[in-house]
């Protein structure tokens, strides 16, 4: 396909055919490459359906999925202001203002219009699809950017590597509806209205580019990116001396509509004006008046002790701002940085300040196999482009260039944002490979050099034997990028991480359902307002499959109450009961990988949850009671008293040893073998479901007893034998008595 | 045979009352320079486990580089921080807090594998480092275990100095960080020579300054070291490299994807720096030539043959690439040509 | 909802046949012969029988093979009397629990034990109820009185105004009685406590009780609503000191067997203010609702309204944010009703619970809750921004640029000939 584009190129320099044929041919070509881009976008992202089925994946694409469900049975004014009391249990979320409606809204409008259409088609399976379809318009809108930034032969080179790089399609694979799903689509689009804008001075494209930006921030958190790139390229280009009208009025324009536009977002609000984050663009946006005034000043009055007037004046201006925006800051007016974006800088802040973002494996930083991993020889052509685009610096490739800079580092620091960095890797990597193909796919002087041969013919020959081994090795890696592509795709980001692929013992594949097992299990065996008390990991699927009423979920927007959950999984069960009675919790559910080796189990995560609920309750949770005294964290009979004492403990291996011959009962996760004798019984709560492979449990919290006596007392009543009955009933009660 | 009794009776009663004062201790202790006794087999138990007036802090590590304890290396310039910044403050040891409150520091340390000292065989260690905290008294057996954490530099030793203050009830151990008089003197000349240079080159520097070539090689540069993985060595603080089981040292942690030595890094930022400059010479370097070779006769040959030269560099350089990827997850399928021998 | 129809039906059942507890009749004695000659205590079951209890009497002797008190899932009686029984014969037949399934199932218990007969599982049943009678052989004594062993107890001991309370003070004989410790449960009711000139003694023994702290007559109501009642000694029921204890005993079965004691509630509903119901229009923040529970108390033959001043609301989000004391409102010819009067949500979103806990020493327990959530504000139910006055400023300055700009256009499209010629003339 990408040789395809180059050729598209190498038409566009014959001279000798007439001028509309080509344009014909050209535009013939284009379409078919366009076609073909989208094809190969869209079917590369369908692995996950043909290798497991059209399913939603992994968490958070479980709750847009319910959210939009909830946005095509009930009106838009009621999604808006959407109290869902069946989350966060009894806090309840204030959903309609807390999320980003574009994807929701988006689907739900694609829904309309095939019902318009006479195409009803189920919300789910519009869902499962929607990432593949905007990856198309990804592909095309890179493929417009890169236009502007060098010209549409490497454009086809970018919307063709967009199109199947790994990097992207991580986050885009058919099921995975997520707000990443669009917000690349959209982010890219916004770039190339940004760039159109900024080229032409249009006030039209700088309103589309804000109209998309408002798109964008209706979607994703990440639109804070763009909030800063486009200021950040301002000023960098103010810095430069290449300040024009043109950049005046396309960032103008682009800055007042955008902005307002953002804040109707309701969880937006305020924020443009209050945060730290949005402060550069607003800071820009009052630079940029000043320059403008300047330079209309020095258009005026030429003269030489006018420049030396105004350096100085700038530089009084940005200190007032920088201490303005200080004072403001420490008076509280304007919101600090956020905990994301303090992580990003000080990168040792989460872990100490927000434990709950460092447990994130989303925010952990990048060894250098995942950018190979997920862009493959991509990754080498970056730099080059970047440093190729060094050499021509129009305005346009300083934006690129920021983009680079900025991006590269904070992907360094968190991999999530390995998304953001993978389209503007395959713009410059279009660029330098468009640049080079330029030079060594060019064979129009074949043609040209027949009818006048003046030079030696050998040297001519060796030539064009260069060119072609040069072009050919790199046809050759494209080639590569595209095997890789598929490979990963295929072996890599296709899991939807619900349904877990296997071999059995034959050999042959089979796949792991436990997850689906349990919470069907939940959702026909358990009251339909029942309380699921479970780690915040599997929140939105519980809400999602089971419909059950959840404590906690992936929103993690209270960090109080994720504790409490924390707090009952980490404490003896004698404490945990009253606490999860207290929140009217009915069941707990433990994932349990012990059985069959599945490493992200709750024992794993275990830690997490103590040093959540240490940072509410340093004095009854504490992290190191769990490590014994080797300071190692282990589950077998070497565990420390907290960890055996632990709810999370009784409840992963309840039962577990008896699985097995004695002595045989090793935690495949772990490797440690935990006996009988580790596991203490439970109490106060009956185990009332363990799926197949044991992954999920269910427990239930036993029923106050009737008698009004402790369930503890109640289990060891039950357990002891009437000799021990006796010997407790003959002596006189021990306790203080009713008189 | 009642002599032999009353031999018995003497030493038991010499042992009883064997003690060993503040004095002495604070001799022992000025021995070295950084106040710490070093315990060995012939005094261990008579420091231990004789009447004493103060505190003992017992450090019992492994510096042995075959012992492969980092936390122990790492560990012991702490240590010896600690106790020269308490006999800064207590010149005699003596705490200002209170009567019993001296403090003196030891250690024990398994310099090389094959001579362990005894007192480790006593308290059957198995964990290294420990610390102790030996009470005024004269008990060998009781004591508490300071917990070192999983914290790492000065993080680690604040927590170990509250635990200490927490069990000694003394209030005022400081802890003053060895301030590196060589390292400031040398960044301030450095400064200075930097500023002068300045000042000097002016004109030329703002050459420099306004030079795109230069600016385009720092950003790539660092978007190159970002590639690299720098803020996962940064953030992790990884390694530098391994050592595999014979001993041989490693420079790629196998089979391991989301981590990496630092040394990977440099590896890969070289590959990814050959690949940018065989790319860059092809791109624009091999027109420019071309251009400026223009009038010369024999410039032919050259421009045909260089870049099939620099698209090999390339080729290798890739391949160097992926076979050293191919370490990193050994199932990977697609490879260019086996390099990984030179790598591993 | 199944359940409750089938109580319901339960209650129509009773009426029918002109019972006097709320459930059914069927009750069966147990009773060892060597203890309990049953024409002794002629009168107390004829009293029993007088208000239709069907009793069944079953003798437990070596010979006795099994007593079900469950076909599978249900159970056989409603009511169970054991009177004491000697030796271990009754641990296997009844095990400690099955005394508790029974309980637990619902069925009212009445146990009386004596010095000489206090069977293990009885006993076992008694102590996981809180109820600790003494061993065998300790017997209660007042070495005041005539006959140790027979100790007359003033009814100023009586201490459950719910269950008996005396118009003018009388005597009760216990004779040859064993007494119990009771531990601090607020579900237990103390009856009937010991004299303080008693103890309850074995030789060369410390003795179990000494005075006021021991128990003669204890009762016990579990979550179900199902009672037990202990009485110390089995010489109370005989018919020999009928005319004595007669009248306490007939109230002791009473609310033993839930002929009073009882109340129930007809539901609690909770609407706005104006009556419109939550599935209409559900709540948001800071609206007035109105919370109303009906109580009906049972007399032994119909439903009465329920009158008491105690009764308590709560609304509460894990922590209570409202608790109030609920008004007599109207009422009809078998509830009475009690409203909270109109009262303000709290202004802060969430899923609350609307709920009643009433729980009386003497009465049977009524719970009601219900929970509801609680909406914030819709984007268009805020003020809008000229309804605060604090706004104006703003709104008037807003208004004021708009209007300079275009007052600032028009002088300069006005003026702009001028502007003209003057480029004219730098060209």
């Amino acid at each position: 396909m990408s040789s395809v584009a180059t050729n598209a190129k190498s038409h566009t320099n014959n001279v000798a055919t007439p001028n509309w044929l080509v344009q014909l041919i050209q535009t013939i070509l284009i379409i078919t490459i366009f076609i073909t881009i989208f094809g190969a976008a869209i079917s590369s992202r369908l692995f996950s359906v043909i290798k497991f089925e059209s399913i939603i994946h992994e968490f958070d694409p479980w709750f847009n999925f319910r959210a939009t469900k909830y946005l095509v049975s009930h009106s838009f004014y009621e999604f808006l202001n959407w109290f869902d009391d069946r989350t966060w249990y009894p806090l309840g979320r204030v959903t309609g203002g807390t999320l980003y409606p574009g994807l929701m809204t988006t689907s739900a409008a694609i829904w309309h219009l095939f019902r318009k259409i006479g195409l009803p088609i189920d919300i789910r399976n519009i869902c499962v699809l929607f990432a593949p379809g905007f990856a198309g318009i990804t592909a095309w809108a890179t493929y417009e950017f890169t236009k502007e930034i060098k010209d549409s032969s490497a454009g086809l080179l970018a919307a063709a590597f967009i199109a199947i790089v790994p990097g992207y399609i991580s986050r885009s694979v058919a099921g995975s509806y997520d707000n990443e799903a669009i917000a690349i689509t959209l982010l890219m689009v916004t770039f190339m209205l940004w760039i159109k804008a900024q080229k032409t001075g249009s006030i039209l494209y700088a309103t589309s580019a804000a109209v998309f930006y408002f798109y964008m921030v209706s979607a994703w958190g990440g639109y804070v990116f763009i909030t800063n790139l486009i200021p950040l390229h301002i000023f960098i280009l103010i810095l430069m001396g290449r300040y024009n009208s043109r950049l005046y009025s396309a960032y103008t324009t682009w800055y007042a509509i955008g902005t307002l536009a953002s804040m109707q977002i309701p969880f937006v609000g305020f924020l443009p004006i209050r945060s730290n984050d949005h402060m550069a663009a607003l800071g820009v946006f009052g630079l940029i008046q000043i320059v403008a005034f300047g330079n209309f000043v020095k258009s005026q009055v030429p003269s030489e002790k006018f420049k030396v007037i105004m350096v100085v004046s700038l530089i009084i201006i940005l200190g007032l701002g920088f201490v303005g925006l200080f004072g403001l800051t420490y008076f509280g007016f304007i919101a600090p940085w956020t905990g994301r974006f303090y992580s990003l800088w000080d990168t040792n802040y989460a872990k100490i300040h927000i434990p709950i973002i460092a447990s994130v494996s989303e925010h952990q930083p990048v060894a250098w196999p995942a950018f190979f991993f997920d862009t493959h020889f991509l990754i080498w052509l970056f730099p080059v482009g970047v440093f190729l685009l060094f050499m021509d610096l129009k305005d346009e490739h300083v934006f690129v260039i920021a983009y680079s800079v900025l991006c590269s580092y904070f992907t360094g620091v968190m991999v999530r944002l390995m998304l953001t960095l993978t389209p503007i890797v395959c713009v410059s990597a279009a660029v330098a490979l468009s640049k080079l193909f330029d030079v060594y796919l060019d064979f129009s002087d074949v043609v040209r050099n027949f009818s006048h041969k003046d030079e030696k013919p050998t040297w001519k020959f060796t030539n064009y034997i260069s060119r072609l081994f040069v072009s050919g090795t790199f046809i050759f890696y494209i080639y590569l990028f595209v095997f890789h592509s598929t490979w990963v795709t295929r072996f890599a980001y296709s899991s939807p991480s619900v349904v877990l692929p296997s071999t059995n013992k034959n050999g042959e594949p089979t796949l792991i359902d436990d997850f689906r097992e349990a919470y069907y299990w939940l959702r026909m065996n358990t009251d339909e307002d029942a309380k699921v008390a479970a780690w915040w990991d599997y929140g939105y699927q519980i809400g999602g499959m089971a419909d059950r009423t959840t404590l906690v979920d992936n929103n993690t927007w209270n960090n109080t109450h994720i504790a409490i959950v924390g707090k009952a999984m980490a404490s003896p069960e004698e404490v945990s009961y009253p606490l999860l009675k207290e929140h009217d919790v009915d069941y707990v559910l433990v994932i349990f990988g012990g059985v069959l080796g599945f490493s992200g189990d709750d024992i794993n995560k275990f830690l997490w949850m103590v040093r959540i609920a240490e940072g509410i309750w340093p004095d009854e949770v504490s992290e190191s009671s769990f490590y014994n005294e080797n300071n190692d964290y282990r589950v077998d009979g070497s565990a420390s008293k907290a960890m055996k004492e632990s709810l999370m403990y009784k409840m992963s291996f309840k039962d577990f040893p008896d699985l097995f011959n004695a002595g045989q009962s090793q935690d495949k996760v772990r490797g440690q073998t935990v006996t009988q004798a580790d596991v203490s019984p439970l109490d106060y709560f009956e185990e009332v479901f363990t799926s197949e492979n044991w992954m999920v449990r269910i427990y239930k919290l036993r029923d106050e007893d009737a008698e009004g006596r402790d369930l503890g007392d109640v289990g060891t009543f039950e357990r002891s034998s009437t000799k021990a009955l006796k010997r407790k009933g003959s002596k006189r009660p021990d306790f203080d008595l009713r008189v | 045979m009642r002599s032999s009794i009353l031999v018995t009776l003497v030493t038991l009663l010499v042992t009883l009352v064997q003690s060993i004062s503040n004095d002495e201790l604070l001799k022992l202790s000025k021995q070295n320079s950084n106040r710490i006794i070093e315990l060995n087999d012939i005094n261990h138990k008579q420091l231990l486990g004789s009447n004493r007036d103060s505190f003992l802090v017992v450090l019992l590590t492994a510096t042995a580089p075959e012992v492969k304890c980092h936390v122990c290396i790492d560990f012991d310039p702490s240590f010896e921080t600690i106790a020269t910044s308490w006999f800064k403050d207590h010149p005699n040891g003596q705490s200002n807090s209170g009567e019993k409150s001296s403090m003196f520091f030891l250690r024990a340390d398994v310099k090389e594998t094959k001579n362990i000292p005894k007192v480790f065989k006593y308290y059957k260690i198995e964990h290294v480092p420990r610390v102790f905290l030996f009470y005024p008294g004269g008990d060998i057996d009781t004591y508490s275990i300071i917990e070192l954490g999983n914290d790492a530099g000065i993080e680690r030793v604040k927590k170990a100095l509250a635990r200490v203050q927490q069990l000694t009830s003394i209030t005022d151990i400081k802890y003053y960080e060895p301030f590196d008089m060589t390292s400031s003197a040398l960044s301030a000349f450095t400064v200075f020579c930097v500023v002068f240079l300045i000042k000097k080159y002016r004109s030329f520097v703002k050459k420099l300054f306004f030079q795109r070539f230069i600016w385009g090689i720092a950003t790539v540069s660092f978007i190159i070291l970002m590639l690299g993985g720098h803020m996962f060595n940064n953030i992790k603080k990884v390694r530098y490299a391994g050592v595999d089981n014979d001993g041989a040292i490693l420079y790629f942690l196998p089979g391991q994807l989301q981590s990496q030595f630092s040394i990977e890094t440099q590896i890969i930022a070289v590959i990814y720096g050959i690949l940018a400059i065989s790319v860059t010479s092809l791109t624009i370097g091999i027109p420019a030539a071309k251009k400026f070779l223009k009038n010369e006769k024999n410039s032919k040959p050259l421009i045909a043959v260089l870049p099939i030269l620099l698209a090999l560099l390339t080729y290798i350089a890739f391949s160097g690439l992926v076979s050293v990827y191919k370490i990193k997850q050994p199932s990977y399928p697609f490879g260019l040509v086996k390099l990984s021998s030179f790598f591993s | 909802m199944i359940k409750s129809n089938l109580i319901l039906l339960a209650f129509y059942l009773c009426a029918l046949i002109g019972a006097l507890s709320v459930h059914p009749l069927k009750t069966l004695v147990l009773y060892d012969e060597r203890l309990t000659e049953l024409n002794e205590y002629s009168k107390f079951f004829k009293s029993l029988k007088d208000r239709s209890y069907e009793l069944l009497y079953q003798e437990i002797g070596n010979n006795t093979e099994s007593i079900p008190l469950f076909d599978k899932e249900d159970r056989l009686y409603d009511n169970l009397v054991v009177f004491p029984v000697k030796g271990k014969h009754l641990n296997k037949l009844i095990p400690v629990k099955s005394f508790l399934q029974f309980y637990e199932n619902g069925g009212d218990i009445l146990t009386v034990t004596n010095p000489d007969a206090v069977t293990d599982s009885v006993r076992f049943f008694l102590n996981e109820l809180g109820v600790y009678p003494s061993p065998k052989d300790y017997v209660l004594t007042d070495y005041f009185e005539d006959i140790p062993e027979k100790v007359s107890v003033s009814s100023e001991n009586l201490l459950s105004n719910r269950v008996y309370s005396v118009k003018e003070k009388k005597d009760f004989v216990f004779q040859n009685s064993g007494a119990a410790l009771l531990d601090n449960r607020e579900q237990i009711v103390p009856i009937l406590k010991a004299p303080r000139r008693t103890s309850t003694e074995l030789k060369n023994k410390e003795s179990w009780t000494v005075g006021s702290q021991g128990f003669l007559v204890a009762g016990f109501q579990n979550l179900v609503n199902a009672r037990s009642v202990w009485v110390g000694s089995q010489d109370f029921f005989k018919n020999h000191y009928y005319n004595i204890n007669g009248e306490f005993i007939e109230e002791l079965t009473k609310w033993n067997f839930r002929e009073k004691g009882v109340i129930k509630s007809s539901g609690a509903t909770h609407t706005h203010s104006d009556g419109t119901s939550y599935s209409s229009l559900p709540y948001k923040i800071k609206d007035t609702v109105i919370y109303e529970i009906g109580l009906s108390e049972w007399t032994g033959e119909k439903w009465v309204p329920f009158i008491a001043n105690d009764i308590q609301f709560e609304l509460s989000m894990v922590d209570p944010y409202y608790r109030l004391t609920l008004q007599q409102a109207h009422k009809d010819e078998t509830t009475q009703y009690y409203t909270s009067g109109e009262f303000k949500l709290p202004d802060h979103h969430g899923v609350f619970t609307f709920s009643t806990n009433y729980k009386r020493e003497g009465l049977t327990f009524v719970s009601e809750s219900d929970v509801k959530a609680i909406r914030h504000l819709a984007n268009d139910e805020y003020p809008r921004s000229w309804e605060i006055t604090n706004a104006w400023v703003y709104i008037s300055s807003i208004y004021g640029i708009i209007g300079t700009w275009v007052i600032f256009v028009i002088f300069f499209v006005v003026s702009s000939k001028r502007h003209v010629s003057v480029e004219k003339k730098n060209n």
